[in-house]
């Protein structure tokens, strides 16, 4: 309890420490409140209508896990497949890398003109930011299998599938948990671009129609939104990391 | 019929596992790099073989080669007078780590062997239980490995291949990363294990002293390319106790391979000059 507490005061102490300079900023300088709203002008605004913003909000939640499941599984299959097939592993990974080289803003509009404005666009562009590093980590950590151990599963006449089984994926699990963190916190903002792409109800799509009419204070408030919802979702990931690992793996004996 | 086989001593049975004429070399930089030359050996039912040899002299080669892992470039190996030459899953194994899956406890760990044999779980677990306890891990059913000693994970290694249903165990150097006290601790919960249950043995060593305390047989081998330089017969009747090491019958059995293997570590040394 007391490292605990130990670790979280620091970052704590930095984070009330920045918004009392924020604070003080706005009223020292007198910024204007459409250029920078204060902390307290955006805490006004966000408790201003609740309800609304929990309606957005649940609509963001809903488009990014649905996406974030699609985008994990999409990445699981690719990576296995491509650890079952040596050949389809020398042919495709490299196109998977230069696949992200390009920009899934771009994609946007690409998208629309295929598929129009409902949820098969949205749920591609999360897909498609959320597969690589599920694919990229499930693939380095079933490569990693201890060779020790893989030769023993081998000698007593194991198969292929059996080594998978009990071998190859559990050893692998940390590294994919790993993947699947990082594709939660790319997953919200796959939903955020989505949204921007025009139709929807969610907190993109209200960042958007805030940005027209300038009202800063409540773009914040949806920044807000949108960092609490990624914490909370990272959260839940570490959460099910540590349910899933719970021996210790020992790191300095590899 | 071959050469082991009429070397005087050498019961009369269809061996467990018979290593015939095999050799094996591989290729490094363009170059022929012979590893093992002509091995003959062979182990029957019920039977505790020991290979000792210089360290690099190919002996977890051998394992692997027996283990179906790569196949010999010459010979055969037999199993109960079977052909398995370059087939899995017919011997089982005791690495020399213990190579124990650190998400599994100690008893899922112990029953993977029978597990991946196709033995129900419910049985196996059972059989696991029962073995836990007499090896001295009673107790330890639900820990993880990363919790246990050296010693201890190496036991729980060792019971996954006595567990397994395969006839013949090939250990390759189980103790070699444990320290002195331990090892001698581990020899010694070995030969009780082994001689209460017999089970077909091919254990690798680089100790004289480990070999002679727990085998019926020992093959002395070359440095690389390993060849069989001796067989010897290990007279001391079991169940055997530790005391046996101060016999002199031991002492100067032990000596006679010291020398043995000092003259190889010698020649392996000029080799490589």
């Amino acid at each position: 309890m007391r490292s605990w507490f130990k670790m979280v005061w620091p970052p704590l102490v930095a984070v009330i420490l920045f918004i009392l300079i924020w604070q003080l900023g706005t009223s020292v300088f007198a910024i204007d409140k459409w250029v920078l709203p204060s902390p307290s002008d955006i805490g006004r605004e966000a408790a201003a209508d609740p309800a609304n913003l929990w309606t957005k909000t649940l609509s963001t939640l809903q488009l990014t896990l649905l996406g974030l499941v699609i985008g994990l599984a999409v990445g699981l299959i690719i990576a296995i497949a491509l650890h079952f097939i040596p050949v389809l592993k020398s042919a495709l990974y490299p196109l998977i890398i230069l696949s992200q080289n390009i920009p899934t803003i771009a994609l946007a509009p690409l998208l629309v003109v295929w598929f129009g404005f409902d949820l098969t666009p949205k749920l591609i562009i999360i897909t498609l930011v959320c597969f690589f590093p599920v694919a990229v980590a499930t693939l380095d950590g079933l490569s990693r299998t201890d060779h020790v151990m893989l030769n023993y599963m081998r000698m007593i006449g194991a198969s292929k599938g059996q080594i998978f089984r009990k071998l190859e994926l559990p050893y692998a699990l940390p590294s994919i948990l790993s993947g699947v963190k990082i594709a939660s916190t790319y997953s919200v903002m796959g939903a955020i671009i989505a949204e921007w792409m025009g139709s929807g109800s969610g907190i993109g799509q209200y960042m958007m129609m805030q940005k027209s009419s300038f009202r800063t204070d409540r773009i914040f408030v949806a920044i807000m939104i949108i960092v609490v919802m990624s914490l909370l979702l990272f959260t839940l990931i570490v959460l099910l990391e540590k349910w899933l690992i719970r021996y210790k793996p020992d790191q300095e004996k590899h | 019929m071959d050469k082991t086989s009429a070397i005087p001593g050498t019961p009369v049975q269809a061996p467990a596992l018979e290593v015939r004429g095999i050799s094996k070399s591989f290729r490094e930089k363009r170059r022929e790099l012979p590893v093992l030359n002509d091995i003959s050996l062979s182990v029957t039912p019920g039977e505790f073989v020991s290979i000792v040899g210089p360290s690099g002299s190919g002996k977890s080669t051998l394992f692997h080669l027996i283990g179906g892992l790569t196949e010999p470039d010459q010979g055969q190996i037999l199993l109960q007078g079977r052909d398995i030459t370059g087939q899995k899953g017919h011997i089982s194994y005791v690495p020399q780590q213990p190579a124990l899956f650190p998400w599994r406890t100690i008893e899922d760990n112990v029953i993977l062997g029978m597990e991946v044999a196709g033995v129900p779980v419910k049985e196996a677990r059972a059989e696991a239980r029962e073995w836990l306890l007499r090896a001295g891990l009673g107790g330890f059913e639900t820990v993880y490995p990363h919790k246990l000693s050296g010693g201890m994970q190496q036991r729980a290694s060792f019971l996954r291949g006595l567990l397994s249903r395969q006839e013949v165990m090939c250990l390759d150097e189980p103790f070699s990363a444990l320290d002195a006290l331990t090892r001698s601790d581990m020899q010694h919960w070995l030969l009780n294990i082994w001689e209460e249950n017999k089970r077909s043995v091919l254990f690798i060593t680089h100790n004289i002293e480990e070999a002679l305390l727990l085998s019926d047989t020992v093959y002395l081998f070359s440095s690389r390319p390993a060849t069989v330089l001796h067989k010897f017969q290990i007279p001391f009747p079991r169940p055997r106790r530790e005391e046996i090491a101060e016999d002199p019958a031991f002492l100067t059995l032990k000596r006679e391979l010291t020398q043995y293997m000092r003259e190889e570590q010698h020649k392996m040394l000029e080799g490589s000059r």
